[in-house]
């Protein structure tokens, strides 16, 4: 289960999305974007970075992806060149990122060193040099008391590591990479990172790595909010992994009745959805002859479609219980939002005709913020979804709600995190599996890359939900 | 002495869960001069204070970090004493 730490790059990231909420609903967005990245980061003393200039420039490109621009497309583009027309590049998505909803900042990007292995401070030119004698191609060579490794000769076995007593041969990874379990990150020409869209699954593990805060996701809340302001109907659905996200004092359905306060028509659970798809699977199972993966996760759905081919029949022909519920309450004329903890939504939903906007927690909070909304104090209504549909947030949820819906005794399998994926599809009894559960974060979505509070919380107050 | 953690959204967006997670792994020492509870809103954000915010005894605090806040409570206690 991830390890969930507010840091200092989250909370700017928070500031600054909450400072362009506030604006956006002031009206004065066109006004103050200009300076914005100067207002947020005054100086004169950098606070982040050696250098104002460099955090400043950092947090230009970030304000650009907060408002739903394609980090690509509009690198070039002054925030002062942006702002004339704002309202209209919001409204019209002008520049829309497409399916690709992480980007890299490369003027970010500390282009970490990648996979090579250092000798550090720690070499105390001990006698044995163990790592000389196991280091196959003669790469450690003793200079000026220690030891060094002959980066053009290493070939990254990591012996010496293992061999040395003192701990102090280390192998240094970029964050990003070694959170990409599907090695969808390589490098550019300057070696910054990059992310290779054919084998990216969306699930924002690289998001959550990089201490440098170079990954970002285009958001939908500018569109969203002007949405909102033209009193347009909207319909939401929210994650059950929303549980507990706000702080000890709110409960679930006091955030449903400060999203109706904002001017949301409707606002459903997914939870809802989540019983259906259950209900849906379980019967499908009762039937099926073949091994049956979970597709409420959508990562886990793009981790089978690109890595491993072989299984994409065996892909769950039940929608995920968004999309399900999205169908389900679809009109003409609404639009209809996701509230989540997921990026790899953003991409499903791209795809999908009956949603029109995936926004996070974060997001939302910001937005209760911006709209001087306090949820805790508002009444707290009823919510809809049974104890198994909520607990999808969590790993472990989806099996075992269609295992207790099933009439047939079922093989059930989970896949918790796509570090896992390999060794599970590889087994060579995979056929004697009757559902494959899989989570894209270790944990589930609550341990999705946009959560609030530690998961540990949150799975806490999944199993007190008494719906 | 009154702890207030403030919760409320602004100070939750901004900090206060990992507030919480410090206080509860503090000495025990420490924490039995407390009666800590949650507070929704100071509205103290909108005049100058920077969130996450808490107060002592009715008195304020802001841009509190986990690190800081083991200072100001200790701090507390020895003014008080």
């Amino acid at each position: 289960m991830r390890n969930f730490v507010l840091n200092e790059m989250m909370k700017l990231r928070r500031q600054t999305i909450l400072k362009l909420s506030k604006l956006q609903i002031d009206g004065e967005l066109k006004s103050n974007l200009p300076k914005l990245n100067q207002t947020m980061l005054p100086g004169p003393n950098p606070t982040y970075r050696t250098s104002i200039y460099h955090e400043r420039e950092v947090l230009k490109q970030k304000i650009k992806i907060y408002l739903g621009m394609d980090y690509e497309k509009t690198r070039d583009l002054e925030l002062f060149e942006l702002a004339p027309d704002i309202d209209e590049i919001i409204e019209t998505n002008k520049y829309s990122p497409k399916n690709n909803y992480l980007q890299i900042i490369k003027e970010a990007c500390d282009a970490c060193p990648s996979g090579k292995y250092y000798a550090t401070d720690l070499c105390r030119n001990c006698v044995a040099h163990s790592c000389q004698s196991v280091c196959p191609k003669s790469a450690i060579i003793i200079e000026g008391g220690r030891a060094k490794i002959d980066k053009n000769l290493c070939v990254g076995c990591g012996l010496c590591e293992k061999a040395c007593s003192y701990y102090a041969i280390v192998k240094l990874e970029r964050p990003c990479e070694k959170a990409c379990h599907v090695s969808a990150i390589k490098s550019d020409e300057n070696s910054a990172a990059e992310i290779d869209t054919e084998k990216c699954i969306h699930c924002g593990a690289c998001y959550v790595a990089c201490p440098f805060g170079a990954i970002e996701t285009v958001s939908a809340l500018p569109e969203f909010i002007n949405k909102l302001k033209n009193k347009a109907k909207i319909n939401v659905i929210y994650a059950p992994s929303m549980i507990s996200q706000f702080g000890p004092k709110v409960k679930m359905g006091q955030i449903k009745k400060a999203l109706l306060d904002i001017g949301i028509s409707n606002v459903y659970e997914a939870a809802q959805g989540a019983d259906k798809i259950a209900l849906e699977e379980a019967e499908m199972l009762e039937t099926s002859k073949s091994m049956v993966t979970t597709s409420c996760c959508p990562s886990f759905v793009n981790y089978i479609k690109k890595h491993q081919k072989n299984f994409v029949n065996n892909i769950s022909p039940s929608l995920s219980p968004m999309a399900q519920l999205a169908k389900d309450i679809k009109e003409e004329g609404t639009k209809t939002v996701f509230i989540g903890p997921c990026i790899a939504k953003k991409s499903e939903a791209y795809q999908l005709d009956y949603i029109d906007y995936v926004l996070t927690f974060e997001e939302i909070a910001s937005l209760f913020v911006a709209f001087g909304i306090e949820p805790s104090q508002k009444e707290n209504i009823d919510v809809e979804g049974s104890f198994d549909g909520w607990n999808f947030a969590k790993s472990g949820g989806v099996a075992n709600a269609v295992a207790n819906l099933c009439q047939k005794e079922l093989s059930v399998e989970m896949m918790d995190g796509i570090s896992e994926g390999k060794n599970l599809f590889n087994r060579k009894d995979i056929d004697s599996i009757d559902l494959i559960e899989g989570m894209a974060c270790k944990g589930g979505c609550i341990c999705g890359p946009s959560i609030m509070v530690n998961p540990l919380v949150a799975k806490n107050g999944l199993k007190k939900i008494n719906v | 002495m009154n702890l207030k953690i403030c919760v409320g959204t602004t100070c939750h967006l901004l900090g206060a869960p990992s507030l919480i997670d410090a206080y509860e792994k503090m000495d025990p020492k420490i924490k039995k001069s407390f009666n800590m509870e949650y507070a929704t809103c100071f509205s103290a954000c909108q005049n100058q204070y920077i969130p996450p915010i808490i107060s002592i005894n009715d008195q304020l605090f802001d841009n509190v970090t986990p690190e800081s806040l083991k200072k100001i409570l200790i701090e507390q206690l020895e003014k008080g004493e």
